[in-house]
């Protein structure tokens, strides 16, 4: 009977809550027209009270209070004393973390048709939609921070390509393709081999038309773009947080000697044009003149070799990780697999070469025929790279927030797959981890993002019951420090009490 | 004393003897408010005399309108011609469909998306079937084109249309993309002040006389006036995201003021960054949903409690518009019944657009010296059942039904 009408009262909570917003919205400026233009200055402090608080990179905090000042966290502890005036959310028997990061998260945030790959001059800030209906649902599991594709990634082989205006002379994969020079090529074959149907894509020989078919339209060879986007629902400001966090490659590009020969000769270029870059900058300070050296790679190639971000490329099968191991570390790059089903044969040689992870717990994959013992995937490769040490973070079985098909897949239950990694063996600590600061270290923002900590973005979820438990909802999610998500509200997940 | 008059509104004889309508409830949408019982005499299409005790010259031709409601005419602040392009003959005319029907006017397709069209110049008023508007009870109305364009002010004549301003306002059309919000940004930006401002057209003469002031194109003048806030830049907006954008591209420009064309839910999920002081609203009159859910709202409603100015456009809300010829205000009668004032929804539909496209002064409420346009209701405007009798523009009739 209680229970019952607690779940009728909060029907009529959520039902008022919901029904009352417009009329408490407008009633503000109607009740005092003067008192908006003449607001002070001063800044709004949030304080979440009374939760019980993973920080993630310190230890537990029961019955602690957090507060937030300008979108940061500017205390968090037990005798936190909230100040006069400040916005308090009670968060008695709630968990309190800090929002998740996902590091692969298909196009969303990102207006449909605006921004297309083949505009150059598009800027991605022109294109974000702050009411995309997808970052309600990120935020509805508790993703507050996601890498987002923007650009798929295509296939470039052996096509020349422009990079910032500056031509790419290698014939190399992942760089988009030079218009003018393809229009050339097509013409001198259709000279020499009359009309045809395309080039090969491998030798760039025409391919003769058996029988007349319609000539399909060439497709672009692009390199795969991802920005890091905040859920800030509602809010333009803070939603782009950064314009390249990996290098993305399709592990075709380095496959075979002339691959791997061609990417050791991109980053020999990137190197070269870094020094040349240093002492021109010489040349200049001292006051003479030089013309500037020509940029050779693209700036994702650059930032490669600068160590500012990790190569992501997706690598399973034990020969196709130690190639990628042996690369990045001869040549001196951040690296971070994706895939990685076979990661737990050899983590050593992972953390060794300080290669990180991004996999899926849930995914299977059968052993080969006679290599039963050493390939495949394994439920327990969770235990064995959190006890060697090879830092990991985890995505879905697919890089959608969809609404469509079978449910548990997408990222909307991203934090399964946390709670199947501590089913394989890994601390609850370093599952958490996997959802927060392991990614944000991979996308370069462990100092804003991932753990609740003072100085940080105020980025935390209130949840009710523990993150990994599949029973758990988001209650709030707040980002950048504002109340981007209640659960009571947007009402894309169920809202009832237990 | 029981004269009936046949009214031959085109008629050159009865265009210099004053018309005098009695018995009538007014709402003016003036400080005088509603007048029961009272006279409007008109002369020379406007109106020479408004109130109760109005004395009706013995000449006058006389309309008794006992039972009926008058109110000035529609002012449809934003109605959508589309340019579309001829691609059989490129360069020598092109094609608009208005309201569904296809017609051809001289003059060459837009080059590109972001090109400039002087409405004035490029529209052929004798072509556009203007039935609707009409009966819709329209009588002035901003003549616009989706992408980058200057708007022409028409009042419909019994039989066409005529121009009441060719150099209306600016217009652009912003999507979620860089180009458009470039040329909202660059136009905003004061000349001299950065790269790229909005280049001269090439009609502007480049080699000016010595200390003569350089050529100022027709488009820089108007993005000048808006930046000077002289004159309001009209903003088509195509979802709730481009609101935000256009938003932040303005912030430096204070004086600037913007009229957003957006649907009612995109301006609700919106709202929080919209000030009032700066951003007028023209949206369609209809109840809509709140974002991402199945509840219904009032948007008007909830932009009058914000006091955030709005004005509705009947043809914006295309399918209600068509469906409602003769009884145009069922759809804001509705928002009236459901919460939104009275005097707010005749303001939006008069007053508001008036101002927005600069005839205020002219037309929007019933006033000494303003025109003459005025519509005749069997009812009250917002009586569920009210149908338009009669529609005068200038004093003279242009639709019966």
């Amino acid at each position: 009977m209680k229970t019952k009408t607690a779940t009728f009262f909060g029907f009529l909570i959520a039902f008022f809550n919901v029904s009352a917003l417009p009329a408490q919205d407008a009633a503000k400026p109607t009740a005092k027209p003067a008192e908006p233009s003449k607001k002070p200055p001063t800044k709004e402090i949030l304080a979440i009270v009374g939760g019980d608080i993973i920080t993630v990179t310190r230890e537990r905090i029961r019955g602690g209070t957090i507060l937030i000042e300008g979108g940061k966290i500017t205390a968090v502890g037990q005798d936190v004393k909230v100040p006069e005036g400040a916005t308090k959310i009670d968060a008695v028997g709630k968990t309190v973390t800090p929002g998740f990061v996902a590091v692969d998260v298909g196009r969303m945030g990102l207006a449909t048709g605006g921004g297309s790959s083949s505009d150059r001059n598009a800027k991605v800030f022109d294109t974000l939609d702050p009411f995309d209906r997808n970052l309600s649902l990120g935020l509805g599991i508790g993703i507050t921070t996601a890498c987002v594709e923007i650009r798929a990634g295509g296939f470039g082989f052996g096509r020349r390509g422009v990079s910032d205006g500056f031509p790419i002379t290698e014939r190399f994969l992942g760089f988009d393709p030079d218009l003018e020079e393809n229009d050339a090529i097509v013409e001198t074959a259709q000279r020499d081999y009359g009309p045809f149907i395309s080039l090969c894509k491998c030798c760039g020989l025409p391919i003769i038309p058996t029988e007349p078919i319609e000539n399909t339209p060439e497709a672009p060879a692009t390199q795969q773009k991802s920005v890091v986007l905040k859920m800030s629902y509602g809010k333009l400001e803070g939603m782009l947080v950064s314009e390249s966090a990996f290098l993305d490659m399709t592990p075709g590009s380095m496959s075979g000697a002339l691959g791997q020969y061609s990417w050791r000769e991109q980053i020999a270029k990137a190197k070269k044009y870094l020094l040349d870059q240093a002492s021109h900058e010489k040349v200049i300070a001292s006051g003479k003149k030089e013309q500037p050296p020509r940029k050779p790679v693209s700036d994702e190639v650059l930032r490669l070799v600068k160590r500012e971000i990790p190569l992501r490329i997706a690598a399973n099968t034990v020969s196709d990780i130690r190639d990628q191991i042996n690369l990045s570390k001869e040549l001196g790059y951040k690296l971070v697999l994706t895939g990685a089903a076979e990661a737990w044969v050899i983590p050593e040689e992972l953390a060794e070469a300080g290669t990180e992870v991004v996999y899926t717990p849930r995914r299977r994959r059968a052993p080969r025929f006679g290599e039963e013992q050493t390939s495949g995937t394994w439920i327990e490769m969770s235990r064995v790279l959190e006890k060697t040490g090879v830092p990991f973070a985890l995505t879905a079985l697919s890089n959608a927030m969809s609404l469509d098909g079978i449910a548990g897949r997408d990222l909307s239950s991203l934090p399964l797959e946390a709670a199947f990694a501590v089913r394989g063996g890994a601390s609850e600590k370093t599952a958490l981890a996997a959802l927060t600061i392991t990614p944000a270290k991979m996308l370069g923002l462990e100092k804003r993002i991932g753990s609740i900590e003072v100085g940080k973005d105020a980025d935390i979820l209130l949840l009710d019951g523990s993150p990994l438990d599949y029973r758990t909802y988001v209650e709030t999610a707040i980002v950048n420090g504002r109340v981007a998500y209640k659960r009571a509200e947007v009402r894309i997940l169920p809202v009832y009490s237990k | 004393m029981f004269l009936v008059f046949a009214i031959l509104a085109e008629n050159q004889c009865f265009a210099q003897r004053s018309l005098a309508i009695r018995n009538a409830k007014i709402e003016t949408v003036s400080k005088a408010g509603v007048i029961e019982d009272g006279v409007i005499l008109v002369r020379d299409g406007k109106i020479e005399a408004i109130g109760k005790d109005v004395k009706i010259p013995l000449a006058a031709q006389v309309i008794d309108a006992k039972g009926k409601t008058i109110m000035p005419g529609i002012v449809d602040p934003y109605y959508v011609v589309t340019v579309g392009r001829d691609a059989q003959s490129a360069g020598e005319t092109r094609t608009i469909v208005v309201r569904g029907q296809t017609i051809t006017v001289p003059g060459g397709p837009p080059s590109s998306s972001t090109s400039f069209t002087k409405l004035s110049d490029s529209i052929d008023l004798d072509n556009i079937d203007w039935k609707a508007a009409t009966r819709s009870g329209i009588t002035t109305l901003q003549l616009v084109v989706s992408g980058y364009a200057q708007s022409v002010i028409v009042q419909p004549t019994a039989k066409s249309a005529q121009i009441v301003n060719p150099d209306g306002k600016l217009l652009v059309s912003v999507t979620n993309s860089t180009p458009s919000l470039e040329l909202l940004r660059n136009g905003l930006r004061a000349p001299g002040s950065g790269p790229g401002g909005p280049r001269p057209t090439a009609g502007a003469t480049p080699g000016a006389t010595p200390g003569a002031t350089p050529p100022v194109s027709p488009t820089q003048k108007l993005w000048t006036e808006v930046r000077e806030g002289k004159s309001s830049l009209f903003v088509n907006l195509n979802n709730a995201a481009t609101i935000l954008h256009c938003v932040a591209a303005t912030k430096e420009s204070k004086q600037a003021k913007l009229v957003f064309i957006v649907s009612g839910s995109d301006l609700f999920e919106a709202s929080s960054d919209l000030d009032p002081k700066s951003h007028v609203a023209i949206l369609p009159p209809r109840i809509d949903f709140v974002p991402n859910t199945r509840d219904r709202i009032n948007i008007p409603k909830f932009l009058s409690e914000k006091e955030m100015p709005f004005a509705f456009s009947l043809s914006l809300g295309q399918n209600e518009f068509r469906a409602q010829l003769d009884t145009p205000l069922f759809a804001v009668s509705s928002l009236v019944h459901n919460g939104l004032g009275r005097q707010r929804a005749l303001e939006a539909l008069t007053m508001m657009p008036a101002k927005l496209i600069g005839v205020d002064g002219e037309v929007g409420s019933l006033e000494v010296g303003k025109k003459a346009n005025f519509l005749i209701l069997d009812g009250d405007p917002f009586a569920a059942t009210t149908s338009i009798q009669r529609v005068f523009v200038e004093g003279k009739q242009i639709y019966e039904n």
